[in-house]
Order: structure tokens, then C-alpha cells, then sequence
């Protein structure tokens, strides 16, 4: 997003102490905005490439300021209750300004390289010490390919290192440009069968499969993420199986990370008056450290969670 | 790395297991004994007394014990300090027995006689009833009013980290001939100085006590020798052997083993104990001075990593075996039954070298296999500490175990310097009771003297000297809220109530203090510091090297987050005036929760790493620092301050009417210098930056910095190094102390449920261990709110 001739980056959150996107102690810079419309989506809000309301009922106090500001009257009393339209809604966050309960949040921030910059320097002793740095993350952060290649050239210059979280569905340019500042690649791998992963995620996987092919051939180090949605991307062990393989035949990979589902984000749905689908068998572990088996025997160093 | 083996699993199930009681018979023949001495001198009086109790008191030996020697009758249990605090417990005594949380029992008849035996002699002749006759009534009020300060030195001091490597070196036998001679040298009229009549009385009291030390000791080898007659299992009957032969060795002589130094040290801290309440009694750098022993012991083959695991374990767990003797209103104070015998270990010495030796392990392995509340172990670290440390540091911490914490070496020793003590002494610090600090062996801080509510001094700042809540003025007038033009003035006005209140609490203390050196002289321990025998006088007369009292600040996050509320919300954006503000907290936001709710949620907080509010937490931190500064004790010491609050962060916040920063009455104030529960939004990273905008040298005493965090972030080789990575960025930006807490807040729920299936869960309250079930209702959801607050 280009405003004012300066790159903006929309942004809905920037997280420090992340202990899970990469090696070390970092700071996760989450872009919003995604291509791929994956089931489970535990960040619902990370999807559209707009800024969102967000309402969290549980926290409105009822004091209906909300309604009178909302210069697109998106905002209704039914009985006591909040309830926002979102058809009219533009996300313009007039509502939020006077919601002092924290009830309304706008989800999404266009953010200038300087704001995000500063906020990722300020734990520099901890990546020094912890071998941590910056990770880009979303949505897909290669949506907004040009703010995060900025934003890894000028962390690159100054020492901080920097990794890429992507579900690899962009094109190969933008990939690639990224990458020449890039420590690591975190690339997401949903299924190889094309059927499947079209069903869960709504694109096919083959740009996602052959940009991870290129890039595995860059020199950098690539982890490869494998959520496991239990009748969903991973039905039987098989499905490992064709990854695994699918895996064998590339270089560059340094270990496999399988993200057991989890339902953290369900009240996000609420939050964004949208419906939870997924039903997801309940994994047991030893489903798990079978699967953690089967990629094992492709020669790959496998974690569960993503620590190893 | 091994395991526990089954002495120490069978000893630490009988702590676990056997529910506490109060064991009365340290109050008998302490009273008997002083009523029978009325008009000796006093601190003859108190020599007596002690021996007369460590002659009478039962002792025991109980199954597969090597360390032996018991504090009270029936393990674990509380002893009574009548002189102290401990008669409190009479009029509760029915509710002590069945109430939910720390109960205690105690027989009918035991109650009988503390009410008919010990209590009327006691009620004209306490510490309490000294101080009160001494101290300005509006101090007394002020204290008992819970709100403002507490005052510990009521129940005596205790507080020291004892001077082992000298005692050690001695043996009590050969202080008690340097005694004697000291005496002998009197009566022969060696001087006719002035000051040596008093030195005399010290000296013939030092004999007295340092004698029934030893003697103490025998009664243990002869109870050894008699069970080893009976003894059927020639294995047990043989350990029964030898120790008759180490107590009929230590404490009279040095040891020759590190089996009789760790006896040695437990009969010092049983004695210390029946002379000196249970509070913080430490025994600074064991593995500097027990390396010798084990150096010796295991080139000579008697000795292995393993074996001194186990003897260390036999002593740590002994020093569970006493709990503290709490009223109801001081177990929401000092919740969680703490006795905070501290361990220091690691660090560097005198000349700033590390001397992490192979006995740090060893009593680190120790500490993760009894995994016990008690000792407070605590590990020096700094620049140089060895990786090995770091690692088995980090393991100990990532088992969930809570009763390790970690101090920076660099901090303190520049803090202590400031103090003008010389840098040698200050690198050579120990840690005290749960936080505390200063020259091992040779200090007397009284480094819990008190507690300090800082957030309501901002309560009267802004009601012109009033308490809203007790509705008395006890603050100064300091101007009509309603005409402060800005922030300034209001900080203007909270620091003259700093101040004010400040000066409140060192005159109570120093009352107290006299009411100490008056009424209970304590001549043992001053054979255990440095500097008392040599100028011949006793601890509480200010004979030790160093002479501290330590007062600690509680609150600091409150009043940064309100100072800084005030700034943005009341001044400078105008969202709302001053005189609706003021209206609001009066009435603990009833009818205004929209206002509280644009506090919480609009204005900074400390704990963000946000200067805005962070540079009012260093403001805070530097006003109470240089208020308690400025005065001396009745020691020709000076106060120090501290920043940690045991649990008074709850009590205070009883009495500590709504806040700007949109905290209301009742709930809880902020804990040591860690931001506000609930505030941390960003993570741990910019919590410790905020934590240590705070120039930490400011705080002598020691504060605490809590960090709670799920145990499964650090799981594997990966996480353990994200852990040490943080324990060493958070000292590279001048961090003094930071302990972890790491359980997991299902499981904290669980415990809540069932008390009964998590007897033994530890967690951190406030800089010091406690099981969890022991804590009351209210600190156990707030350490329950806290930890959720991270996931
Ligand atoms: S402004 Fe916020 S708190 Fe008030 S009614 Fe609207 S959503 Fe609820
Ligand atoms: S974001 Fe703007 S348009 Fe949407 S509800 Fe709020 S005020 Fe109305």
C-alpha cells in the first residue's frame, strides 16, 4: 500500500517475546491481508487485506457511545445489546476512538517502516543474546512483498536477523525479492495432493510447491510448518507420508515443525461476526509422535510445536 | 543427572505429610527461666534463658535422619515467641485449628498453659508492650491500622546472614574460652575503663550461651548412643554411631568433615532459632565455605557428588520443619508460611573472580530433588558465570521448581558500594531472607524492619492529607487538589507525603529497635556476626560491622500508572477534570465505570517498555530511595531501602482507596517492582526493559522483580537457551533479582479445587516460595490471574 509516495505496511500486530517463529527470542511482525482461505484459520483477522472492527462483547460496558459515532450508522442497540453491520461497516474506527472498554478494536494498522522498525529495536539485547531477531509473519506477508523487503534490508543492515513466515502462495518475484535479506524461510506446508489442498485452503498448491522448490535451492534455511487438522489437511498417515516424500527431494531443509490444531482462535470468529466451522478430531499424542515418526524417516529433524 | 533416593524421599514425605502444629515448649521454659532471673541483668537473664530452653526443650531423632536436631517438638511445626508476637495466636486459637488456610494444632492443654503460664507474664513485659510505652501514639495507631506501614521489629529482628566460615573455624568451645578469658581479665582488674562493665555482662552471657550450645549438641549424641543400643539394622545402627560421635564433635569443635559441617550448621540455626523468631535467619555462601570440607572429604574418598547431594538434602530438609506462627492478620501480610532461610550460592569473590564450584551443583541438584518451600536458594550470577551454571540454573527453573531465584553480582556489589561499603565486602554480599542483601557475616540490617504503602501516599496527595478510606488526616496538608495546574504539582505534593510518612515509619522503627536492645538482647547471635564479640557488645547495641535497617516500598506500579494517568488524562488531554476524577475514586468508580475503564485501557502502563509511564516509575523509584536515605538508626547505622512486599501488597491494598491508574479499593497493590497485574501487554521482553529503566542500585536492600511464566515455554534445548538468554540480557541491562515462576495455571485452578492432591506445589508469591495451598483464597487467584494473564 502506497500512501502519500511511502510505503505503508498494514500491520495488526507486532508481538515481542515470540518464542515460537524461529530460532531465538524475536519479535513478530503480523501482517494482515491472505490469499489463502484455510479452514481452520486460527487468525481470522489476519485474513482480509482491510482494516476490520473487531467487537469483544464480554468487555462493552453498554455505555452506547459507539452508535452515535459511527458516521456509517453501522452500529445498532437491539435491546441492550451491541450489534454492528458489517455490510455497511468500512472500518474506519471512529467507534473504537470512544470505546474506552476495549470492546472495539480495529484490527489492522497502516504502519510506516519507521514505526515498525522501532518497535522491532527495541529488544535488540535479547536477539544478541538468544540468537532471535525479527519474523515477518500474517496473512502472507509476501501480499505486501515491497514493505517487508524494506523492512529485512534495513534489519539485515543492522545486524538483525531476520525470518519469513509464508504459506509460499506469491508470486516467485516477490518471493525472491524478499529473500536476499532473508536468515530464514518458515514455509508452510498445508498438503501436496492439489485436490486437498484447493478444499481447505480454496487455491491449488502449485504456485506454493514450486516456489518452494526454487527456494530451496537459495542457501537459506527453510523449516517447514505442517498444521495438522485431523480430518481436514491430514486424514490418515498417508497423507504424512506424501509430504514426506513430496520433502525428500529437496535440499535446504533444516527440520519440520507439526503445529498440532488448536482453538485459541475460535472467539476471534465471534470477535469478527464470523461462524467457526472446523471440527476437528481431538489429535492424541500418539497420533502425533507417529506422524513426528513418519517425517523422521525421510531423514528430516522433526519437532511437535515447533522447539526443538 | 540421579535421583532422590529413598532417605530423602521418606524424610520429605513426613514433612509433606504431618500436619503442622504449634509446639509451646520453647515458650515454657523461656518464661519459667526469665521469671526466675527478674532483676539480674537483662542480657544475662536472656544467656539464661536460652540455656535453660535448649536444655529442656524434647529432642528427637527420628527414622533414616543424618542431620539431626529438631526446632520444634513435632515436625513441622511453629514456635512461640511470647516476648515476640506470638501470644496473638491465643484469642484465635479455636480458629487456628480449623481454619482453611495454615492450620496449626495445638491441644487444650498446651492453650491452657500458654494462657495461664506464659501469657500473664508476658502481657506487661513484651517487645509490644515496651515499644508501645516508647513510641508517639500516632505511630502505634498508624500501625495497627494496617494501612500505612508495618513494623516488624515488633516481634523482634532475626533478619542476618550468619558468620559461618568464622564459626566454623572456632568451634563454640573455644568461644567460649575466649569468653572466659575476656571475663577473667575483668575480675582481675586488667582495665578500669568505663565500657568494660557492660563488655563484662556480654561476656559472661557469651560463655553462658555458648556453652549451652554444645551442650545442646551432647544431649543429641547421647540420644544417638541410646538408639543405636536398641538399633536392629546394623546399617542404621551404624549411622547412629557416628552421628553420636559428630554432635559430641560439633558444634563444640571445627569440623573435620562435611558431614559434621552441615550438623555443625543445623545445631547453630536450631539454636539460633530458640533465641531469634523464625524470620529470615540465612546461611550465606555455603558452597564458599563448605568447599573446603568437600574438597577435603573427597580426595580423601570418603566423599562423592552423590553423597554430599544427599547430606545437603538431609539439611535442607530440615529447614522445613518450622513454620511460621501467623495471626490471621498477619497471614494476609505474609502469606504462604514463610521462614526464609536464604542460601547464596555461586558468584564471584572478593576480588571479582567467579568461584562457581563443584559443590554449587551439588547443592543446586540438591535443591531440585527435595523440592521442598524451604531453603530460599539463591544463585549468584554475573558476567563470567560459567555456561555449566547457567544451564543447570535454567533446568532447576524449567522443572517448575520456585524456590530459586537469581541475583546479579554487578548490581548489587555497585548498589552496597554506594553505601560506602568498601568494594571487597560488597562483592562478597549474601543474600538474606527472601530478597535481602548485604556483607555475608557481617552485617545486622534488620532488612525487614518494615513495609511501606506507597500508593497512599498518592491517595493523600490528592485528598490534601486525608485518608478516604479510614477517614483520618495522618498525611501533611499539602494544598487543594483542585489547584493543581500540572503534573508537577501533584508529584510535588506525593513526594512531601513520601517523606512525611517516611519519616513515620523510621521513627516506629527505631522505637522498636530500642524496644529490641532494651528488652531482648540477644547474645548467641551476636557470638554469630562478624564484629560483636571483638567490640564486645551485644548485636543489638550496633556491634556488628555493619548496621543497616532495611524499609521496603510496595505500590511502585500503582503510582507510576496513576501519575501517569493523571498526566494525560486530567492535564494534558483534559478527557476529564480533576474534581470528577477525585469524585470518581472516592466513590471506587460506582456510577463511573466508563471512567475507569478509559483509564485502564487508554492510558500507558509500566511494564510496556513506554517511557511515557516507565520515567514515572523512575521518578517514584528515585523519591522513596533518597526519603528513606536520609535517615539514621538507632544503630549509628543507616536506612536502606527495599522493593518487595511479602504479600502486604494485598493487606495494603485493603486500605488503599480506588487509583488513578483505574485500580480499584480492595484490590491488590503491585508486588516488588514488577508492573501491575493485568498491565503487561507486550510480553516479557518489554516488561524487564521497563522493569530496569529503574536504576536498581537505588534499592541496597534488594528488591523483587516476579515473572510468571508457563512452564512450556521452555520446553527442549532450544527454549532452555531462550531462558538463559533472558536471565542474561535482563542483568546486561542492570537487573538486581528475578525469579521465575513457572506452573501452569490449569494446574493452579486444579489446586484450588482439590488442596489435598497438591500439597506440594510451589509458587512464588513475592520474592519468596510458598505451597500454594497455604496461600489464602485471595493470593491464590491473583497468582492464578497473573498466570493466565501470559498465555
Ligand atoms: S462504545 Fe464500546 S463499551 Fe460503549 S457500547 Fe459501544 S462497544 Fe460497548
Ligand atoms: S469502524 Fe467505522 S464504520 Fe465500522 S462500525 Fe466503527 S465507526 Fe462504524
Amino acid at each position: 500500500m502506497v500512501i502519500s509516495g511511502k510505503v505503508k505496511g498494514l500491520v495488526f500486530n507486532i508481538q515481542r517475546f515470540s518464542i515460537h517463529d524461529g530460532p531465538g527470542i524475536r519479535t513478530t511482525v503480523f501482517f494482515k491481508g491472505c490469499p489463502l482461505r484455510c479452514l481452520w484459520c486460527a487468525n481470522p483477522e489476519s485474513i482480509n487485506p482491510f482494516p476490520e472492527i473487531m467487537f469483544n462483547e464480554a468487555k462493552c460496558i453498554k455505555c452506547y457511545k459507539c452508535i452515535n459515532v459511527c458516521p456509517f450508522r453501522a452500529i445498532i442497540q437491539h435491546f441492550d445489546k451491541v450489534i454492528i453491520n458489517r455490510e455497511i461497516c468500512d472500518g474506519c474506527g471512529e467507534c473504537m476512538n470512544v470505546c474506552y472498554s476495549g470492546a472495539l478494536n480495529l484490527c489492522g494498522k497502516y504502519m510506516s517502516l519507521e514505526e515498525v522498525l522501532n518497535e522491532v529495536r527495541r529488544d535488540i539485547p535479547f536477539y544478541q543474546a538468544s540468537n532471535g531477531g525479527v519474523t515477518a509473519s500474517g496473512g502472507e506477508p509476501l501480499m505486501q512483498h515491497e514493505f517487508v523487503k524494506e523492512l529485512f534490508k534495513i534489519a539485515y543492515e543492522e545486524g538483525i536477523s531476520t525470518a519469513l513466515e509464508t504459506s509460499g502462495h506469491a508470486p516467485w518475484k516477490a518471493l525472491s525479492s524478499v529473500l536476499k535479506h532473508t536468515d530464514l524461510i518458515l514455509y508452510d506446508l498445508k498438503a501436496v495432493d492439489s485436490k486437498v489442498h484447493e478444499e481447505m485452503t480454496g487455491v491449488t498448491n502449485k504456485l506454493i510447491l514450486e516456489n518452494l522448490k526454487r527456494a530451496s535451492l537459495e542457501a537459506i534455511p527453510i523449516i517447514i510448518r505442517i498444521p495438522i487438522i485431523m480430518g481436514y489437511n491430514i486424514a490418515t498417515e498417508e497423507d504424512i507420508h506424501k509430504i514426506g516424500s513430496f520433502l525428500s527431494k529437496l535440499k535446504g531443509i533444516e527440520r519440520v515443525d507439526l503445529l498440532p490444531y488448536h482453538k485459541f482462535g475460535e472467539i476471534k470468529y465471534r470477535f469478527l461476526g464470523r461462524e467457526y466451522k472446523v471440527k476437528a478430531k481431538p489429535l492424541n499424542k500418539e497420533f502425533i509422535s507417529n506422524l513426528k515418526g513418519i517425517i523422521e524417516s525421510y531423514g528430516y529433524k522433526t519437532s511437535i510445536g515447533g522447539l526443538s | 543427572m540421579g535421583s532422590i533416593t529413598p532417605r530423602i524421599k521418606a524424610l520429605r514425605e513426613r514433612i509433606l505429610r504431618t500436619r503442622p502444629s504449634i509446639s509451646v515448649e520453647r515458650a515454657k521454659y523461656y518464661t519459667e527461666s526469665m521469671s526466675r532471673t527478674e532483676g539480674e541483668p537483662v542480657i544475662i537473664r536472656q544467656a539464661k534463658a536460652l540455656a535453660h530452653v535448649l536444655e529442656n526443650i524434647p529432642i528427637e531423632i527420628f527414622p533414616q535422619e543424618l542431620i539431626v536436631g529438631t526446632m520444634v517438638s513435632k515436625p513441622p511445626g511453629a514456635i512461640v515467641y511470647p516476648e515476640g508476637v506470638g501470644l496473638r495466636i491465643i484469642p484465635e486459637v479455636d480458629e487456628v485449628r480449623t481454619r482453611s488456610v495454615n492450620p496449626l494444632d495445638i491441644s487444650d492443654e498446651e492453650i491452657r498453659m500458654l494462657k495461664e503460664e506464659v501469657e500473664p507474664y508476658w502481657s506487661s513485659r513484651s517487645l509490644g508492650a515496651y515499644a508501645e510505652k516508647i513510641t508517639p501514639k500516632k505511630i502505634i495507631d498508624m500501625l495497627y491500622g494496617g494501612a500505612y506501614f508495618v513494623l516488624t521489629e515488633i516481634a523482634g529482628i532475626s533478619h542476618v546472614s550468619i558468620d559461618y566460615p568464622r564459626l566454623l573455624s572456632l568451634g563454640f568451645e573455644r568461644i567460649k574460652q575466649m569468653a572466659e578469658e575476656k571475663v577473667k581479665e575483668y575480675e582481675e582488674l586488667k582495665s578500669a575503663d568505663p565500657e568494660v562493665i557492660d563488655k563484662a555482662l556480654f561476656y559472661k552471657a557469651a560463655k553462658i550461651v555458648a556453652e549451652a550450645a554444645v551442650n545442646y549438641a551432647r544431649r543429641y549424641a547421647r540420644k544417638a548412643m541410646e538408639l543405636a543400643k536398641d538399633e536392629v539394622d546394623p546399617l542404621r545402627k551404624e549411622e547412629l554411631l557416628k552421628i553420636a560421635e559428630i554432635c559430641n564433635w560439633v558444634p563444640a569443635k571445627p569440623p573435620r568433615s562435611f558431614h559434621e559441617a552441615l550438623q555443625f550448621i543445623w545445631f547453630t540455626q536450631v539454636v539460633l532459632h530458640q533465641e531469634n523468631y523464625e524470620q529470615g535467619i540465612s546461611m550465606g555462601r555455603m558452597d564458599q565455605y563448605l568447599y573446603p570440607y568437600y574438597k577435603r572429604d573427597v580426595e580423601a574418598g570418603i566423599l562423592d557428588f552423590e553423597k554430599a547431594v544427599e547430606l545437603t538434602a538431609c539439611l535442607w530438609i530440615k529447614t522445613n520443619e518450622i513454620v511460621p506462627l501467623f495471626d490471621t492478620m498477619l497471614t494476609i501480610y505474609f502469606s504462604g508460611l514463610p521462614t526464609n532461610q536464604a542460601v547464596t550460592i555461586g558468584g564471584f569473590n572478593e576480588e571479582g573472580e567467579d568461584v562457581t564450584n563443584e559443590l554449587t551443583y551439588v547443592m543446586l541438584e540438591a535443591t531440585r530433588r527435595v523440592a521442598l518451600r524451604q531453603p530460599n536458594v539463591h544463585v549468584r550470577l554475573h558476567e563470567n558465570s560459567p555456561r555449566r551454571l547457567l544451564e543447570a540454573l535454567a533446568e532447576v527453573i524449567a522443572s517448575g521448581l520456585n524456590n530459586v531465584a537469581i541475583f546479579n553480582d554487578e548490581v548489587i556489589s555497585k548498589a552496597l558500594e554506594r553505601k560506602g561499603i568498601p568494594l571487597r565486602d560488597a562483592r562478597n554480599y549474601s543474600t538474606i531472607g527472601c530478597v535481602e542483601l548485604a556483607p555475608f557475616g557481617k552485617s545486622f540490617t534488620s532488612s525487614d524492619a518494615a513495609l511501606f504503602n506507597l500508593a497512599i501516599c498518592l491517595e493523600l496527595a490528592l485528598n490534601n492529607g486525608t485518608s478516604t478510606v479510614l477517614n483520618e488526616k495522618v498525611g501533611l496538608e499539602t494544598g487543594d487538589p483542585l489547584e493543581f495546574k500540572t503534573i508537577d504539582d501533584v508529584i510535588e505534593a506525593f513526594r512531601k507525603q513520601v517523606s512525611y510518612l517516611v519519616k513515620h515509619m523510621i521513627m516506629g522503627s527505631n522505637c522498636f529497635e530500642v524496644a529490641n536492645r532494651v528488652v531482648k538482647p540477644t547474645p548467641f547471635l551476636s557470638l554469630c556476626i562478624e564484629g560483636c564479640f571483638e567490640v564486645g557488645s551485644d548485636i543489638t547495641t550496633g556491634s556488628a560491622k555493619y548496621n543497616f535497617t532495611g524499609v521496603q516500598c510496595v505500590g511502585l506500579a500503582d503510582v507510576a500508572n496513576s501519575l501517569a494517568a493523571l498526566d494525560q488524562m486530567v492535564f494534558k488531554e483534559k478527557k476529564v477534570s480533576m474534581k470528577e476524577m477525585l469524585n470518581a475514586l472516592k466513590r471506587n468508580f460506582e456510577g463511573n465505570e466508563e471512567l475507569r475503564q478509559l483509564l485502564i485501557n487508554r492510558a500507558p502502563k509500566y511494564g510496556n517498555d513506554d517511557d511515557s509511564v516507565d520515567k514515572y516509575a523512575q521518578l517514584v523509584a528515585r523519591i522513596y530511595s533518597e526519603e528513606v536515605e536520609k535517615h539514621r538508626n538507632v544503630r549509628n547505622g543507616w536506612f536502606i531501602p527495599g522493593m518487595y512486599s511479602m504479600t502486604t501488597h494485598i493487606g495494603f491494598g485493603y486500605f488503599t482507596n480506588a487509583l488513578p491508574s483505574g485500580r480499584r479499593l480492595n484490590e491488590p497493590l503491585s508486588n516488588g517492582i514488577s508492573p501491575a497485574a493485568g498491565s503487561e501487554r507486550k510480553g516479557l521482553t518489554a516488561s524487564m526493559r521497563s522493569v530496569t529503566k529503574i536504576d536498581h542500585t537505588l534499592y541496597p536492600n534488594g528488591l523483587s522483580y516476579t515473572v510468571n511464566l508457563p512452564l512450556d515455554l521452555f520446553r527442549g534445548k532450544e527454549g532452555m537457551n531462550n531462558l538463559i538468554s533472558l536471565i542474561k540480557t535482563y542483568m546486561k541491562l542492570g537487573g538486581m533479582h528475578i525469579h521465575f515462576n513457572i506452573v501452569n495455571a490449569n494446574v493452579l485452578l486444579e489446586a484450588q479445587k482439590c488442596p489435598e492432591k497438591f500439597r506440594d506445589l510451589m509458587v512464588r508469591v513475592a520474592g519468596y516460595s510458598a505451597y500454594f495451598v497455604d496461600l489464602t483464597k485471595e493470593v491464590q487467584d491473583e497468582v492464578i490471574e497473573r498466570y493466565l494473564e501470559v498465555l
